[in-house]
C-alpha cells in the first residue's frame, strides 16, 4: 500500500495519528469532566463543548493564513507545542484541587481550550497542505488520492484507540482507591450537594404511579455499597467525584505526552518532507538564492479565481456529507436506542466486543494471504498462523459469553473507524487497479460518487423504517450495514475531498484552503444538528427519506459542476 | 490580498447564517407550560391504546417530556435559590399548578398503559422513565 510514496507521508501519518489520538483521547472525557469537576449541567459543559468545537474547525483558517507567510512545518511545529501546553495546562484543576476557588479553575479551563484549539488550528489543516505539498512532483503526483486515504487512516486509528486510552486511564486511578468507573455519579454527587425542593417532589410525584422510580441518594447508596466505602454519602460523594477528577486529569496528560511523540516524529524525520516544506515566497528565496530557475508556479488572478471558486463548490457538497454522516453520534444512535435490539445473541455479539471483533478481522486477514496467489511461503506460514491464532482468541472470548449479551447503543459508532481501517487498503487497492486500466476517476467524480453511496446508506435505513412496522426490535445488522455504507462513502470523499483541496488550492493559499475545509466541515456539523431536530417531528422514514433527498442533490449538484471542478483539476495537474 | 480577504469573508457570512438559523430560548415559564400541555396531550392519547407497540410509543414520548421537566425544574431551583422571597413564593406556586396536573396525568396514563406494562420494550421504557429524573 505504502510503496512508491515518499518517506513523508508516513512522518505524517504519525505525527497526524498522535495528535489525533491526543485529541480524541481529550475529548472522550471532556464533558464528563467538566460535570464531574464543576458540576455542570448538560447543557452548560455542551457550550464549553460546543465553543471548543468552533474553535478547533474555524481557527484552521487562521492557521492556514499564517502557515501560507511563515511555513509549513515551523506552523505545524508550533502547534503541536501550543496544543501540549493547553493539554498540560488542562491537567491543572484536577491535579491542583484546592489551590484555586472553582471559578479560577473554570478560568484556567476556558484558557486551556483556547490554547489547545489554537495550538490545533496551526496544526491540522497545515498537516494535510503538507501532504498534498509532497505529491507536487510529477513523480507522486498520480498518487496523490491514495496518499490521503492512507493519512486520514492515520486519523482514524488515532481516534479508535483514543476512548480506550481515556476510560482506561480512569479506571485505574479509580481502581488504586478501590472505587468502580460510574459515569452517572457526578451528577448525582452534584444533585447531593444542593437542596431540590421541587425535583424532589417531582421524583414523588412519578414514584406514586409508577412504583419504582429513584431518589437519588437510592442510587448513591447502591454505588457506596458496592464499592464498599465505609463512610458517609456525602463523604462518598466527594471523594468519589474528586478521585475521578483526578482520573480525568490523568488521562489529559496522556494526551499531552502523545503530542510529545507526535513532536518527536515531526521534527526528528523533518528530512523526509524539508523538500515539501516551502511557502510560494520560500521557494522563490530558495531559487534566487541557490541560482537556480524558479520552478514555482506564478498564477494569474483569474487562475485563483477559477480554483477559489471550484473549492467553495465542493466545500459547500462537503457540508452536506457530514450533515448526513453525522447522524451517527445523533439520530443513528437514538434509532439504535429506541429500534434495535438490546440483546444479541453470542455469536453476534462477537462483532460488538474488540477482544473477538479485532481477533476475527486479523483471521479473515491471515485467511486472505494464505490463499492468494503472489504470496510467498514465507507469508502463507506467517498467514496461517494469523488465521489459527486470531480465531482461537475469538473463539477462547466467545466460549465465555454465555447465550446472549446486552449491546449499547454508543456501541455502534465504534465500527465506521473500525470500517476505515479495514477497507482503506481495498479501496486503495482498488483505485491502484482502476489507475493501472486508465480508468481511475477524478477526485470531484469520486466525490459526487461518494454522494450517492451516502444516499445508498440513507436507503438502508429507510429499508430498516418499512421493516420496523412489522416488528418490534431491529436486528443489529441494519445499522452496522448502514454504518459500512456510509464509511465507503467517506473513502470516496473525505480523504479525496482533502486531496483535491491539496491538488486545486492556489498555491499561495495551500494552508488557508486546508482550513476552508475545516470550516466547511464545522457548518455540516451544525446542519447535523438542526436536520436532527426533525427526528421528533416527522415518521422515521420520511427522515431517512429527507436525508437520501439532501445527498442525491449534493451529488447531483456535484455532476452538473463537474466541468469547471474536473477543468481545474486538470490544469493543477498540467502544472506539476 | 482581496481575493484571499473576499474567501475568508464569505466563509465567516456562511458562519453567521448559519448560528443565526439557531432558535432563541424560550421564557421560563411559557416552557413550562409546554411540558404540561405535551403530558396532557399524551395523558388523553393513552385512552385509545389498543397494542402494546402503542403502548411503548406512547411511553417513548411520555419519557421524552419527562426529560424536558425534568431539565426546567434543574433550572427553576438554580433560579430559586437566588431568587428573593417574593419570587420564591412565585416559582413555588408556579411549580405546585403544574406538579398537580402532572400528577393526574400521569395518573390516567400508568392506568391506561397498565395491561401492557409485562411487555419487554415498554417495561424497558418503564424502567427508564424512572431513572430520568435522577439521570443527566
Amino acid at each position: 500500500m505504502l510503496k512508491g510514496h515518499p518517506k513523508g507521508l508516513l512522518v505524517a501519518f504519525f505525527a497526524n495519528m498522535g495528535e489525533r489520538f491526543s485529541y480524541y483521547t481529550m475529548l472522550a472525557i471532556f464533558v464528563l469532566y467538566l460535570q464531574a469537576r464543576f458540576g455542570l449541567s448538560a447543557g452548560s459543559a455542551g457550550d464549553y463543548y460546543g465553543g471548543f468545537l468552533f474553535g478547533i474547525y474555524f481557527l484552521p483558517i487562521l492557521g492556514g493564513i499564517i502557515a501560507d507567510r511563515w511555513g509549513y512545518g515551523r506552523t505545524i511545529t508550533w502547534g503541536i507545542l501550543i496544543a501540549f501546553i493547553g493539554k498540560i495546562i488542562l491537567t491543572i484543576p484536577g491535579y491542583a484541587q484546592g489551590m484555586f476557588a472553582m471559578q479560577y479553575e473554570l478560568v484556567i479551563i476556558v484558557i486551556s481550550l483556547f490554547v489547545i484549539s489554537l495550538g490545533t488550528g496551526l496544526f491540522k489543516g497545515n498537516l494535510q497542505a503538507l501532504v498534498g505539498k509532497l505529491y507536487d512532483y510529477p513523480e507522486y503526483a498520480p498518487k496523490r488520492d491514495n496518499a490521503f486515504n492512507i493519512f486520514y487512516m492515520g486519523i482514524n486509528i488515532g481516534a479508535f484507540l483514543a476512548p480506550y486510552a481515556a476510560t482506561g486511564a480512569v479506571k485505574y486511578i479509580l481502581g488504586k482507591k478501590g472505587f468502580l468507573y460510574e459515569n452517572s455519579m457526578p451528577h448525582l454527587a452534584n444533585l447531593n450537594e444542593k437542596a431540590h425542593p421541587f425535583l424532589d417532589q417531582m421524583i414523588g410525584t412519578v414514584q406514586n404511579h409508577f412504583a419504582g422510580a429513584l431518589h437519588y441518594t437510592d442510587k448513591i447508596a447502591a454505588f457506596k455499597s458496592q464499592m464498599g466505602f465505609g463512610g458517609s454519602l456525602s463523604e462518598f460523594a466527594s471523594t468519589y467525584t474528586s478521585t475521578l477528577s483526578v482520573g480525568y486529569s490523568t488521562a489529559f496528560a496522556i494526551a499531552a505526552v502523545a503530542m510529545i511523540i507526535s513532536l518527536v516524529v515531526f521534527v526528528g524525520f523533518k528530512k523526509y518532507y524539508k523538500h515539501a516544506d516551502l511557502t510560494v515566497k520560500q521557494a522563490k528565496e530558495k531559487a534566487e538564492r541557490e541560482g537556480k530557475e524558479d520552478t514555482t508556479v506564478t498564477m494569474s488572478k483569474e487562475e485563483e479565481k477559477k480554483r477559489l471558486v471550484a473549492l467553495s463548490l465542493v466545500f459547500i457538497t462537503v457540508a452536506f456529507f457530514w450533515m448526513a454522516f453525522h447522524q451517527n453520534g445523533f439520530t443513528l444512535t437514538i434509532f439504535a436506542r429506541d429500534y434495535t435490539v438490546s440483546e444479541v445473541s453470542a455469536f453476534n455479539y462477537m462483532f460488538f466486543d474488540l477482544r473477538t471483533f479485532i481477533p476475527i478481522l486479523a483471521a479473515i486477514g491471515g485467511l486472505i494471504f494464505m490463499f492468494r496467489k503472489s504470496s510467498s511461503l514465507k507469508t502463507k506460514i506467517i498467514s496461517a498462523a494469523v488465521f489459527v491464532g486470531g480465531a482461537a482468541i475469538a473463539y477462547s472470548f466467545y466460549s465465555g459469553f454465555g447465550e446472549t449479551k446486552n449491546i449499547e447503543p454508543e456501541i455502534f459508532q465504534s465500527f465506521n473507524p473500525i470500517f476505515i481501517v479495514v477497507l482503506t487498503p481495498i479501496i486503495v487497492g482498488f483505485f491502484n487497479w482502476l489507475r493501472k486500466r486508465g480508468k481511475e476517476p477524478s477526485s470531484p467524480r469520486k466525490i459526487g460518487t461518494g454522494m450517492f453511496i451516502t444516499a445508498l446508506g440513507f436507503v438502508v435505513m429507510m429499508m430498516a423504517a418499512f421493516h420496523l412496522q412489522s416488528v418490534t426490535g431491529l436486528s443489529p445488522y441494519w445499522l452496522i450495514g448502514t454504518y459500512f455504507v456510509l464509511t465507503i462513502a467517506e473513502l470516496f470523499l473525505s480523504p479525496i475531498g482533502i486531496s483535491f483541496v491539496a491538488k486545486v488550492a492556489p498555491p499561495r493559499f495551500s494552508g488557508l484552503a486546508q482550513g476552508g475545509w475545516l470550516g466547511a466541515t464545522a457548518i455540516g456539523n451544525l446542519l447535523a444538528g438542526l436536520v436532527g431536530k426533525l427526528w421528533d417531528i416527522v415518521a422515521l422514514w420520511q427522515f431517512f427519506a429527507l436525508l437520501v433527498a439532501l445527498t442525491l442533490i449534493s451529488g447531483i449538484f456535484i455532476f452538473s459542476v463537474i466541468r469547471i471542478l474536473e477543468n481545474v483539476t486538470k490544469s493543477s495537474d498540467q502544472q506539476q | 490580498m482581496k481575493t484571499r480577504t473576499t474567501f475568508i469573508a464569505s466563509l465567516l457570512v456562511s458562519i453567521l447564517m448559519f448560528s443565526g438559523c439557531q432558535s432563541e430560548d424560550k421564557q421560563q415559564g411559557a416552557m413550562f407550560q409546554e411540558e404540561v400541555k405535551t403530558i396532557q396531550q399524551i395523558e388523553e392519547r393513552s385512552a385509545d391504546i389498543s397494542n402494546a407497540e402503542e403502548a411503548f410509543v406512547l411511553m417513548r414520548e411520555l419519557n421524552q417530556n419527562m426529560k424536558d421537566i425534568r431539565d426546567q425544574i434543574l433550572s427553576m431551583e438554580q433560579k430559586y435559590r437566588k431568587a428573593s422571597e417574593s419570587e420564591k413564593q412565585k416559582l413555588k406556586s408556579e411549580f405546585q399548578e403544574a406538579n398537580t396536573q402532572i400528577d393526574q396525568s400521569l395518573n390516567v396514563i400508568s392506568g391506561n398503559i397498565e395491561p401492557y406494562k409485562e411487555d419487554k420494550r415498554v417495561s424497558k421504557m418503564l424502567d427508564k422513565l424512572n431513572e430520568i429524573m435522577i439521570s443527566k
